[in-house]
């Protein structure tokens, strides 16, 4: 995988660059050490019209976006609660 | 060669089901005996196995997913993760035969459980109790009819979803090292 690799594991909630993707995401689950190698797997949101999208990205895909880097506003949506079971509809 | 949402699933997954076990266990030994609380905890663990068994196969096809990504070049990484993220059936529905199938095949197989193990027509059985348990459980709705809710059926189905999930992994195994030409993840 390219990219810069996150030195802390990320929290849900944290707000996160995308590489490549020129695009700026909320983490909605730590889906652990899913990836090849065994790194680190998050959902991200990421703001996109006609509606968000979710995408499962690996720890190097995505940079912590701190107050000292941040030069844009928070995306306008809340994170998704993280569970197995969120909006579970039968069958 | 197992995968890490297979280890996780033997290792995390399994030991706490294991622990609601004996819980439940504990419940029906109780002098005097509290049937209300026997009846929770075994509408609880049909809730956690469930839960547990759906956590297994969104594990198992995001780790698949993620391996079939890292194969294309850096700059269509995202856009094929966010193909393979969208309208999965597992991250809303239940871990039936249906959505399983539906995402399963999303790589380019058809999904076949019956053909590489001779149990599991009848672990599907089970698959299917266990999830019409879950949504009467999770929405307090009509029991099902035809089976009982009762600790030696939930130990039943827990070893068939512990025999589906090793034949998952073994399907993805085999499915994706066909694809990639190559073992998917380390032995």
């Amino acid at each position: 995988m390219a990219g810069r690799k996150a030195t802390v594991p990320l929290k849900v909630g944290d707000r996160v660059k995308l590489h490549y993707y020129g695009k700026r995401g909320r983490v909605v689950e730590l889906r652990g050490p899913l990836g090849p190698g065994g790194k680190l797997v998050y959902r991200v949101i990421v703001s996109r019209k006609p509606r968000p999208v979710y995408i499962d990205l690996t720890e190097d895909q995505v940079v912590l976006i701190t107050p000292a880097n941040s030069s844009v506003k928070s995306p306008q949506f809340e994170p998704r609660e993280n569970g197995e079971h969120v909006g579970h509809a039968p069958g | 060669m197992p995968s890490a949402s297979w280890l996780r699933w033997q290792n995390e997954r399994m030991p706490r089901l294991a622990e609601v076990d004996g819980q439940c266990a504990a419940s029906l030994v109780l002098a005097p005996p509290l049937p209300n609380l026997v009846d929770e905890n075994l509408r609880g663990y049909v809730l956690l196995l469930s839960a547990h068994f759906q956590g297994f196969c969104r594990d198992l096809y995001t780790e698949s997913a993620l391996v079939v990504a890292s194969k294309v070049r850096p700059s269509l990484r995202l856009l094929i993760q966010a193909q393979f993220t969208a309208h999965l059936k597992l991250d809303h529905g239940n871990p039936n035969l249906q959505n399983l199938k539906a995402d399963c095949e999303r790589f380019g197989f058809l999904l076949n459980l019956p053909a590489v193990d001779p149990l599991n027509p009848a672990r599907l059985t089970d698959l299917d109790h266990l999830n019409k348990w879950r949504n009467a459980a999770a929405h307090h709705a009509t029991t099902p009819t035809g089976t009982l809710l009762s600790l030696a059926a939930l130990r039943g189905w827990r070893n068939s979803c512990d025999g589906v999930a090793k034949s998952l992994d073994a399907i993805m195994y085999t499915e994706l090292r066909r694809i990639l030409k190559r073992a998917p993840w380390a032995p």
